[in-house]
């Protein structure tokens, strides 16, 4: 392939679309933080969703709550100025229809992981905030990870 | 062989490769583009002149950290016309 070519077999094309998506999936690889950075903002997250589906009148877990989202906030904040380091910003609004979906289904996702995880209680599961809190920060390690970017690539391989 | 509606301004391998790498994210910078494609500075300006002409790219010089640093970013026309190519390569594969 050329640069003014205007023919392509099809075996070319698909030689590009693998090629294309073996650069993004390289990239994404390079992009990663540290994963002790990964670990921690979802440890600060566990710790939200555990709290709220531990709080009370009568007990402290309110203040594990604040604690949690303070945590989360100094951590995302670390975790943009890594990348800001290594020469990348990532955009922390969503830009691209795709993505806006994938934020909203994600939204709905930790959305009803906490509310499960106090509403389960409540109604007697004892170990729901300990399950929500396991699941959300287990999901929120998968999802930095693998897209530790926030895009969601489609694959063009064949 | 088909013909294709290319942009042949994104069809050359380099040009696709950059554009596919901007894509991943909000701003890359120059030094993280070079690496990744393996091209010496002046390959990798050539390219970016082009896409930049082509008003496909935006690049914006800052001095950050005491030192300039080149941020590079698609704009919406070259996201487009990135999205587009790959359809077309994908119609030529069969796939849509």
């Amino acid at each position: 392939m050329n640069n003014e070519k205007e023919i392509i077999s099809k075996e070319e094309a698909a030689a590009t679309l693998e090629s294309l998506d073996l650069t993004k999936r390289d990239a994404i690889k390079s992009f990663r933080v540290p994963l002790l950075l990964i670990i921690l903002t979802s440890l600060s997250y566990s710790l939200i969703v555990f709290s709220w589906g531990m709080t009370e009148h009568e007990n402290m877990w309110a203040l594990g709550m604040y604690i949690g989202a303070a945590s989360f906030g100094i951590f995302i904040a670390l975790y943009l100025y890594t990348f800001r380091l290594l020469g990348i910003k990532v955009s922390v609004l969503p830009r691209t229809k795709e993505r806006i979906k994938s934020e909203f289904v994600l939204l709905v996702i930790f959305g009803v992981i906490l509310i499960a995880g106090r509403q389960f209680r409540l109604i007697g599961f004892e170990f729901a905030p300990y399950i929500a809190a396991l699941i959300a920060g287990g999901y929120m390690a998968y999802l930095m990870f693998k897209y530790p970017t926030g895009e969601y690539l489609t694959r063009n391989k064949i | 062989m088909t013909r294709a509606a290319f942009d042949t301004v994104i069809h050359a391998p380099n040009r696709l490769q950059i554009c596919a790498l901007l894509e991943t994210t909000k701003e890359l910078e120059f030094q993280i583009i070079k690496e990744q494609l393996d091209v010496s500075d002046s390959v990798l300006s050539k390219h970016l002149k082009v896409l930049e002409d082509a008003n496909y790219i935006r690049l914006i010089k800052k001095i950050e950290f005491t030192r300039q640093r080149t941020w590079l970013s698609l704009t919406s026309l070259g996201r487009k016309a990135f999205k587009s190519h790959l359809r077309e390569l994908k119609r030529i594969v069969g796939k849509i």
